[in-house]
């Protein structure tokens, strides 16, 4: 064994290192030259490729990839000096080595995540908490209003407009449906008459009573007539007041042919149609309306085996069969036997800012098993 | 440096003579030179390992935005592209450093070793205000998975970039105080590798990460 210092003429090449006793300095620096060159034109072709529009789009992705490749080789080979001679074997079998586990640890990631990604349902459509069927039993009821306001006719008439629908959001006093109700109308027209009448005689009365002044100067015998022209005046002018009070009584009648939502909330349900008769107190209201802010609640019946599961105050989770991928969270306001001795009925309430649940939606509630 | 000394490295490749290929038995042990550059090399093989688990995590996570920016969105190709030709360059003037030790030339080396800092200062500064330009656009780490790991790997190349930097540095102060002695030029070695090795890797992050992510 010959003694091996720090000289370069050692049977293997470190890596990166150029045998600087075998290449000229100008041989050297013509490598890295011809590197940059080499790179220099990769790198343009990937900003370019990257951005060209005739190039099919999906194939982007792949043409970069390879570019990135080839570029990395130039790398090796003129900048690193990686070659395939036997005085670097060790190099490259060690970049062979550390390229198998880039490959296993970014394909092998790409690959699992990829499959882990198609055995999952969408985002949106998983409720929440992921439960497994299996290990969950679930009670169903249908959701009620907790505290509904009901709008009922005060009038009786025929339907001549519908504006507020089932679902939509309405604010306070929008218009929701119009009563038509021929005998208010009638009866606002009356008093307009009367009214006006009324207030012709008053007009005439205040006229004679000025011609009766008028003659007062000339003699007193027109007293007389004066104090009669008063008495007429305020007897019309209190007619003409009272009719005023009809006329508005009418005109307020006729404001409640308008049937206008009672609070800021979401329609519930709507009773009527167009040419449909109403009158007042009858048992179906017009309209139900649920108030902003108010919870809705429903009765789910389980077997009475589950009904420990469930302690009143407790919060749950429920889906709803209409609003998929969507999860909502109640309490529980009672849990009571059934009528059944094996059944039992869990009251829940949650509250509904959205006014996402609507009455006569089904819910679902999931009860961990024991 | 005697034969002994290097048959204690650990790992020193043990050769026996005779070996058919040439450069495999030949010539007893290998010399520290050739150990110390292989070292490193595994080094940074090992360093690049690490790196692809910041690919594949980005990989995963490219269409992670939580609603928010993709890289459609966020990233500026000219920027990108500035930021490629610094680096590009920089290890072309790292590589004629190694050319001008390997001649022995200090002032050469030492020019090119300047400028391959200048081009890595740059490239950082670059990178530096892409960061911040995001982070005050409200595309931050905590945005979305997808940026999360943008920030993490690109990040990450960063922060090479800069303790490469500081290395440039001591590398610059070495030559001038102890000359072209064979530590040195073992440091030296190991510098030019690590730097081609920064280069080579954002090789793949312009193309990965900007050019086929920014087209998302």
């Amino acid at each position: 064994m010959s003694v091996q210092s720090e000289d370069h003429t050692a049977i293997d090449v470190a890596p990166g290192a150029m045998d600087a006793e075998r290449e000229s300095v100008w041989e050297g620096v013509q490598t890295y030259l011809i590197g940059l060159a080499l790179s220099a034109l990769l790198t343009g072709a990937a900003f370019y490729f990257a951005q060209s529009q005739w190039i099919w789009r999906p194939s982007i992705p792949v043409a970069l990839s390879v570019l990135a490749v080839a570029q990395i080789g130039v790398h090796l080979v003129f900048f690193l000096h990686l070659t395939t001679a036997p005085d670097n074997v060790n190099n490259t079998l060690a970049l062979a080595f550390g390229t198998l586990i880039v490959a296993l640890v970014i394909g092998g990631s790409l690959w699992i995540m990829y499959h882990m990604n198609m055995n999952m349902p969408p985002m949106e459509r998983m409720p929440t908490p992921v439960a497994s069927a299996a290990r969950y039993r679930t009670a169903t009821g249908v959701i009620e209003a907790a505290n509904p306001e009901p709008v009922a006719a005060k009038v009786s008439g025929v339907i001549r407009s519908v504006d507020c629908d089932v679902g939509i959001r309405v604010q306070k006093d929008r218009l929701c449906a119009m009563i038509d109700a021929p005998s208010l109308d009638r009866a606002v027209a009356q008093s307009e008459r009367r009214l006006r009448a009324a207030q012709a005689r008053a007009r005439h009365d205040q006229a004679a009573l000025a011609a009766a002044q008028a003659r007062l100067k000339h003699g007193p015998g027109a007293r007389k007539h004066v104090e009669a022209s008063q008495e007429a005046l305020g007897r019309d002018e209190r007619a003409a007041a009272a009719m005023q009070q009809a006329l508005d009584a009418a005109k307020a009648r006729l404001a409640d042919a308008k049937i206008i939502a009672p609070t800021d909330g979401v329609v519930l349900s709507r009773n009527i149609k167009p040419g449909q008769a109403v009158a007042p107190n009858s048992e179906q209201p017009l309209f139900l309306f649920a108030p902003d802010g108010t919870p809705v609640e429903f009765k789910a019946s389980l077997p009475g085996s589950l009904a420990t599961a469930f302690k009143t105050g407790e919060k749950v989770v429920f889906t709803v069969d209409q609003l998929q991928g969507e999860s909502f969270e109640g309490k529980i306001l009672s849990v009571a036997p059934g009528e059944r001795a094996e059944a039992a009925e869990v009251v829940v309430t949650a509250p509904n800012p959205r006014a996402a649940l609507k009455p006569g939606m089904k819910a679902t509630l999931r009860a961990p098993a024991e | 440096m005697t034969a002994t000394e290097t048959l204690t490295l650990p790992g020193a490749p043990r050769v026996q003579a005779g070996a058919d290929a040439p450069g495999h038995g030949e010539g007893g042990p290998a010399s520290k030179r050739v150990i110390v550059g292989y070292g490193f090399w595994i080094f940074l093989l090992s360093d690049i390992i690490m790196f692809s688990a910041f690919f594949a995590a980005h990989a995963v996570l490219q269409n992670a935005t939580d609603g928010g920016p993709s890289g459609g969105d966020l990233f500026n190709s000219r920027n990108v592209a500035i930021e490629t030709a610094c680096l590009l360059f920089s290890s072309f003037t790292c590589g004629l450093s190694a050319v001008g030790a390997g001649a022995r030339r200090m002032i050469w080396t030492q020019a090119a070793l300047f400028v391959t800092g200048l081009l890595g200062l740059a490239f950082l500064l670059l990178e530096a205000h892409e960061f911040t330009t995001m982070i005050a656009a409200g595309a931050g780490p905590r945005r979305s998975a997808f940026l999360s790991s943008f920030f993490a790997l690109v990040g990450c190349h960063g922060a090479h970039v800069t303790i490469g930097l500081l290395w440039l540095g001591t590398m610059m102060a070495q030559l001038v105080i102890k000359g072209f002695r064979a530590d040195i030029e073992r440091r030296l070695l190991c510098f030019n590798l690590f730097w081609h090795m920064l280069d080579i890797v954002w090789v793949a992050i312009f193309t990965l990460v900007y050019l086929v992510g920014g087209a998302r």
